[in-house]
Formats: C-alpha cells, sequence, structure tokens
C-alpha cells in the first residue's frame, strides 16, 4: 500500500532494463542514526534554597583529539605526545605512580605514601585542575584545543565560582545501553551574574603530572545569578 | 539522548583469495561498544588513589564470563611506566610460541546471534589455528590518531587468513583487549556482519576498524530547553 504523497512512474526500456522514479510529494526530514559513543550534557540553574529555576539537555559535539590520543595510549599502553591545559608539550600516559605525598585537610597536614593512577576525571572540592570546567570563552572548538578559552576559576568574588566536588558514577546499563554520568556543582558567590558559554572535561595523570583537556563544547549561554549555583552533568553512553 | 554520536566507526573488510586477487570488499558502521569498553572508561576516569579513596569502578565481564575488575599493575614495583589495555596485537603464532594467549585483537567468529550490551566474547569465536574451525591470525595493527580535516580518526587493522583446506564464513568480528601485565581479557567491541565473508581455503581477509570522532559541527548547538519546551537547532554566531 503505498502513501498517498506518493507518485510513482515506471517506465519500461527495451533491453531488459526499467527506471523506477518515485516522487514524494512532502520533503520529510531523514534522521541519520549514527551508532558509537554519544554524550549529552545535562545542565541545571538552582536557586539559593536548591529548587531548579532552568534546565536543559544539550548534546556534547565535541571530544577533541586529546580523547582520542588517551584512548591510543591506553590501546597501545604507550606514550602519546600531546599539549596539557597549560599548553605544555609534555607525554600522555596511563600509569601509577607511588609517592609520599603531604595533604591538608580541615586544616590538618597529613603525610602519607600513596599509590596515584588513571586519567581521572573526579576531584575534591575547589579543586579546579581537572574535572568538568565551566567557562565564558565562545571561540569555536577545534580538534587541537587544550584548554577551555575563557575558564572560570574556583574561588568567591569577581568572576569566580565556587567548584565542588566531581563524580564519576559506575556504569549503569539501561536496556541494551550503558553509561557512565559525571557530575560537578558549581556555586556563583561573585557578587553578579555569570554567563557560562562552555564546558569542558579535564582529566589528570600523574607520571608526568598535569591535565588534558577532552572534551569541549560550547554551550547556549546560562546564566548563573549571584547567590545561585549550577550543576553540570557529561553523560557518556554505549548502544548495540 | 541525542542521536547524533560524536564518535563513531566503520568496519571494513576486504577478502583476497590466494593469488591477492580481491574477491569482496564490504564496508558496514560499527555498531556495538559493549558495556565492557563503558566500565574501561569508567575504570581510566576513576583511577586509583589510596589517600582519597573514590569508589571502586564496575567490575569488567572478562572473555572467560568472568567478573573482575581492571587494575593498574605495576610488575617488579616499576611505577611510572605506562599501563593499558592493548588491543594491537602480535601475531598468533609468535604470541603462541611463546605460550601466551592468542585470543585478543581484533578476532573473527562464525556466529550472527545478535548483539547485546553485555556480551562478554564473541558467540563462536575462530580461534588461532591453521586447520578447519581456526583462522590464522597475523599482527593487530594501530595508527596514531589523526585530525583529517573534518574528523579525528583512528585506524585498527588485522589480517586473518584462512589456512585451512575448507571454505569458512565470518559472520562477526569484534575486538578483545588484554591488561597489559595480568593478561586479563575483555571483549569492548562485537558487530554482526551484515553481509558474512565466505573465505575460500587460502584466502586473506583484511579487517580495518576505523574510530571517527566526529568533532563538526564546531559551531552549531542544539537546544532543548524544558523551561520553555522548545527544540530546536542554531548556528552559532560566535
Amino acid at each position: 500500500m503505498m502513501p498517498e504523497d506518493f507518485k510513482q512512474e515506471k517506465v519500461e526500456g527495451q533491453v531488459g532494463c526499467r527506471a523506477e522514479v518515485v516522487v514524494r510529494n512532502n520533503l520529510q526530514k531523514r534522521e541519520v542514526k549514527l551508532p558509537g559513543i554519544k554524550a549529552k550534557i545535562v545542565i541545571k540553574v538552582k536557586d539559593k534554597d536548591g529548587n531548579i529555576v532552568s534546565q536543559k539537555e544539550l548534546p556534547a559535539n565535541s571530544f577533541v583529539l586529546n580523547f582520542m590520543k588517551m584512548l591510543y595510549a591506553v590501546f597501545r599502553v604507550t606514550s602519546v605526545g600531546t599539549k596539557d591545559v597549560n599548553g605544555n608539550d609534555t607525554t600522555m600516559r596511563l600509569t601509577i605512580i607511588r609517592e609520599t605525598r603531604t595533604y591538608e585537610v580541615e586544616y590538618h597536614t597529613t603525610t602519607r605514601t600513596v599509590e596515584l593512577a588513571g586519567f581521572q576525571a573526579w576531584a575534591i572540592k575547589e579543586d579546579d585542575s581537572h574535572g568538568i570546567q565551566i567557562g565564558t570563552g565562545t571561540t569555536p572548538v577545534s580538534p587541537d584545543d587544550y584548554a577551555l578559552t575563557s575558564k572560570v576559576p574556583n574561588g568567591i568574588g569577581e568572576g569566580k565560582m565556587l567548584y565542588l566536588d566531581c563524580n564519576v558514577s559506575s556504569t549503569l546499563v539501561t536496556g541494551n545501553t550503558a553509561h557512565i554520568e559525571i557530575k560537578r556543582s558549581f556555586l556563583n558567590y561573585s557578587g553578579s551574574t555569570i554567563t557560562v558559554t562552555e564546558i569542558g572535561l579535564v582529566v589528570k595523570q600523574f607520571s608526568p603530572e598535569t591535565c588534558f583537556l577532552i572534551i569541549r563544547d560550547l554551550i547556549e549561554a546560562t546564566d548563573v545569578p549571584n547567590n545561585y549555583g549550577m550543576d553540570v552533568s557529561y553523560i557518556i553512553e554505549v548502544s548495540v | 539522548m541525542s542521536e547524533e554520536s560524536i564518535i563513531t566507526g566503520y568496519i571494513a573488510l576486504t577478502l583476497r583469495n590466494k593469488d591477492g586477487c580481491e574477491l569482496v570488499r564490504v564496508v558496514q558502521p560499527m555498531r556495538s561498544l559493549l558495556r565492557n569498553f563503558m566500565v574501561m572508561l569508567e575504570t581510566m576516569f576513576k583511577g586509583e588513589d589510596t589517600f582519597w579513596n573514590p569508589p571502586p569502578p564496575s567490575e569488567i565481564t572478562d572473555v572467560n564470563g568472568n567478573s573482575t575488575y581492571l587494575t593498574f599493575p605495576t610488575p617488579n614495583g616499576q611505577y611510572g611506566i605506562p599501563l593499558g589495555w592493548r588491543i594491537d596485537a602480535e601475531a598468533g603464532d609468535v604470541l603462541y610460541e611463546r605460550g601466551e594467549p592468542t585470543d585478543w585483537g581484533i578476532m573473527v567468529g562464525a556466529s550472527d546471534d545478535p548483539n547485546t550490551i553485555n556480551f562478554w566474547n564473541l558467540a563462536q569465536p575462530y580461534p588461532h589455528g591453521r586447520g578447519v574451525g581456526y583462522m590464522n591470525y597475523l599482527d593487530t595493527e594501530m595508527k596514531a590518531p589523526y585530525f583529517d580535516g573534518s574528523n579525528v580518526v583512528m585506524e585498527i587493522k588485522r589480517l586473518v587468513v584462512n589456512d585451512s583446506d575448507a571454505q569458512q564464513t565470518v559472520r562477526e568480528v569484534g575486538i578483545i583487549a588484554r591488561e597489559f601485565y595480568t593478561w586479563t581479557r575483555f571483549l569492548i567491541a562485537r558487530d554482526v556482519l551484515d553481509y558474512p565473508i565466505n573465505m575460500p581455503p587460502k584466502s586473506l581477509l583484511e579487517v580495518t576498524i576505523i574510530i571517527q570522532a566526529i568533532l563538526a559541527p564546531y559551531n552549531v548547538f542544539y537546544v532543548d530547553d524544558y523551561s520553555v519546551g522548545y527544540e530546536s537547532s542554531a548556528l552559532s554566531q560566535f
């Protein structure tokens, strides 16, 4: 049964050839569903009482070259040359180190020998060196990006926002999809509205110790008024 | 979730006979990164920190069906050396001579069982070997990622030879990663072929997997705003 908006015409040729033309009256959008890794960003702006005043869900368009270099380093068990968030040429490698470090927690200083490994996307409160970062830059994404154009630094005061801890969820399976969520909250005590226009994910390695931008996205300008907060989630998903 | 994938892949298969003549060439989308891949990412992103002790990552399911954690093992206390989960496998013969497992890298199989996200091995893999029911696996190679002008591309390739005297059919292709020092092996991707490949005796199959990150559109963003209930896309004016 042919839909009404179709016209069909058949032209018989001479030597066993036949052309068949199907004309659809109304142009229709055709969705192309590419498989692979998908990602989205969920942004919630909250007032000082924690009420959600706006929520957006945006596709994360831009895993940059460093993401693929990270996978390459892991899949080949090797070091890969690239730029860190400071623009320095360095090497990216998945590794583990063991060393003695001094930590200050709740005004207490502790020295411990620790083991540190991975490309860490989680971060503790007020550590804006890695994890999800936010910024006010508007430069289009390019594959060689190594930092946000204009990061909003951690802090209280003009142009700053307080970075809370950044967490990586466990892998969750729903039907034939699996996803992880990386989430961070930010608080604006700057005294004025901050308009966020870019978001990125930065991971930290330990030998050499440095950080790499692996995702950077421009987003629709999102105002975070003074005394308001913003939750940002990257949700990365694969499906079969 | 948007239907747009930011990282996608293709599988290109080229079959040649023993004289090198090309018999078949097909390309299809790589559809099936699995839960194990996502757990691998989770493990990388969580890492290890014996001071702050973040929650442990999820467990993968290895090629034997056992649940286990991916780890960051250090042979003989060699801290700081590269670790990872290899997929650039040596030739099966080389591994066999060393007495090491050969079932990793790009692997092929005979089953067309539909995929599920939790697959942990090919449904009917051809092990390395030369008789009927086996395939002779040469190296799995990887090219360093590069930007081709519109995508960031990474290429993985393996040659597979049917050294038996019978025709054998390939219906599934997978990638198995190997933890470098513990030899834990786990399937991260599996695809059932749209067109099964019938490999004549002594024929050679080149399997190339292209993984590409779609960076374009650089300056297009989509808006789905719950508060006002509209959905649109727009070219940014930046």
